[in-house]
């Protein structure tokens, strides 16, 4: 009975504990049902009409082309990098550059898979540079950057192509020399604006000569396009 | 109640190989990624809907969720524990074929070294000291001694040399994308022959240096600096011009490597300049003037053919 009492007795003042109002209790005992229930409705993309994931993909990829277009530091291009787009760029760049004739009679413009390779191939070497120089960028963002800055070019393509429609003299080589230019400056200095800031300060000039190069090629495959007769 | 607990305990646990997997990825270089790095086996939930096994499994048969959750839990430990060793397989046995950590220090390069290395090999007849300074045992990095040898310039050399190739080739309407190609290999393949027989000269004379093959490598590939300059002289400014520009390098060439490769190859009193008589310093004496005397051969073999 006493020990019972005495057991009793360190929870007897506990009847008269009570919590007041204004003492914040932390913590949450409940376990919320709501974000559960939310990241069930997230993760069952399956369910969603193929509409919507196409649509979701080209909004990405649309987001992205702004922001090639409008270059300033941010990291939307690289968060969330994605290689539909360069795809898409490659893709319809080498369709614009056939059917022309190169310089010599036998031989036609850059087949499709030249086009191809130079490209992929050109950024998968800058890429491996601006890693082995110490860059902090990782492989699949970097070769997601370089494809999106082929904007430029591609709109530049499809611009000479137009010029090339109205005749091939000096006038039309002094405007098409023109856009490619403005182009190719632009997307050296679109991707530079990425990439240069993974890179230490005396070391962005050795990343940009390849970027430079890189562009300068596709530019002047660009430039000596000229139309079959 | 107990399912809702099952749903947050797994995604606690499944957090956590995200995060070992994140910080395996950083992988030597200095911690502070500017970028998350999303490319990786492990892409965390911001990637959205990339990771939705374990999602649609649990949404769709409530019943059988909580048995299937510490499953799916287990799959995706596993999994994700093999992709991570199947990742470190994968760059032990790079590694042993390319070895990039010896690479990462060729590439430790800035632009003041640049630049000062572009002059060294366009005009090396006032530079004084040619030792490659040590640190410990090891050398030290290329962007503090302008002696060492780096991957950049010969890497940066060779590609403007095909793209001036093409360049050039085009101006004689002789261009199309596939020499390009043919340039790039036969130029690759030279280097390739040199570098072996230097070394085979060097396993032949049985000297003893510390020199590397990716440091042979690298002193072969500066001669593409001259070349360059020879090429875009002589489109700029006819043949002649591309001649005497040509002659220039060459000889800049010739001495930089005799400079250069003295004192790896050769004794140090040779080295110093004395004259040493023995049969094996005259051998080595041979073996470096070989060496640097291939460089103007190939530069112009290499390169003749552009200037019409």
């Amino acid at each position: 009975m006493a020990a019972a009492e005495e057991a009793s007795r360190p929870f007897a003042g506990l009847s008269e504990v009570s919590i007041s109002e204004d003492i914040p209790v932390e913590g949450d005992i409940s376990v919320p049902v709501g974000p559960s229930t939310r990241r069930d409705d997230e993760l069952s993309t399956l369910d969603e009409p193929v509409r919507e994931t196409i649509l979701r993909d080209l909004r990405a990829v649309g987001n992205k082309f702004v922001h090639v277009l409008y270059p300033k530091r941010s990291t939307a291009l690289l968060r969330d990098w994605d290689l539909w787009g360069p795809l898409l760029l490659c893709v319809t760049l080498a369709l614009l550059l056939q059917g022309g004739a190169a310089d010599s009679d036998d031989q036609g413009g850059p087949q499709f898979a030249e086009v191809f390779v130079i490209i992929w191939f050109g950024s998968i070497i800058i890429t491996l540079n601006s890693k082995l120089l110490g860059g902090t960028i990782s492989f699949f963002q970097s070769l997601c950057v370089l494809g999106y800055c082929i904007l430029p070019l591609t709109a530049a393509m499809a611009v000479c192509r137009i010029v090339l429609v109205g005749g091939s003299g000096t006038v039309s080589f002094a405007v098409r020399l023109v856009v490619v230019t403005a182009s190719f400056g632009w997307s050296t200095f679109a991707s530079t604006a990425f990439l240069a800031d993974s890179q230490p300060p005396d070391r962005k000039a050795l990343v940009v000569y390849p970027v430079f190069l890189f562009y300068f090629v596709i530019g002047w495959m660009i430039l000596t396009f000229s139309p079959s007769q | 109640m107990d399912y809702t607990a099952t749903q947050s305990g797994f995604r606690q646990r499944k957090l956590q190989p995200n995060m070992r997997l994140r910080t395996n990825l950083v992988d030597g270089s200095e911690g502070s990624q500017l970028f998350e790095d999303t490319s990786g086996a492990a892409s965390g939930p911001q990637t959205g809907y990339s990771n939705q096994q374990p999602g649609p499994q649990a949404a769709g048969f409530p019943g059988q969720s909580i048995l299937s959750d510490p499953m799916s839990n287990l799959a995706m430990a596993y999994g994700s524990s093999l992709a991570s060793q199947g990742r470190e397989m994968v760059d032990k046995n790079l590694d042993r074929f390319i070895p990039i950590s010896k690479l990462k220090y060729y590439f430790a390069v800035d632009t003041v070294y640049v630049g000062k290395k572009l002059g060294l090999l366009v005009f090396p007849y006032m530079h004084e000291n040619w030792e490659v300074s040590y640190q410990q045992d090891t050398p030290v990095a290329p962007r503090i001694d302008v002696n060492a040898p780096d991957l950049y310039i010969p890497a940066m050399g060779f590609i403007t040399y095909i793209l001036v190739a093409g360049l050039a080739l085009g101006t004689q309407n002789k261009f199309s994308p596939e020499l390009l190609g043919v340039q790039a290999s036969s130029a690759l393949v030279w280097l390739i022959m040199e570098v072996l027989a230097v070394l085979l000269s060097l396993y032949l004379v049985t000297v003893n240096t510390d020199l590397t093959t990716i440091d042979l490598l690298a002193f072969s590939g500066y001669k593409y600096v001259g070349m360059i300059v020879g090429v875009v002289a002589g489109l700029l400014f006819g043949r002649p011009a591309y001649y005497l520009s040509l002659l220039w390098c060459c000889v800049a060439i010739f001495v930089f490597m005799i400079r250069t490769l003295r004192l790896k190859l050769l004794s140090e009193a040779a080295a110093e300049g004395r004259l040493v008589r023995g049969a094996r310093n005259q051998l080595r004496m041979y073996l470096t003037m070989s060496i640097a005397g291939a460089q103007p051969i190939f530069m112009y073999w290499l390169t003749y053919h552009l200037i019409r």
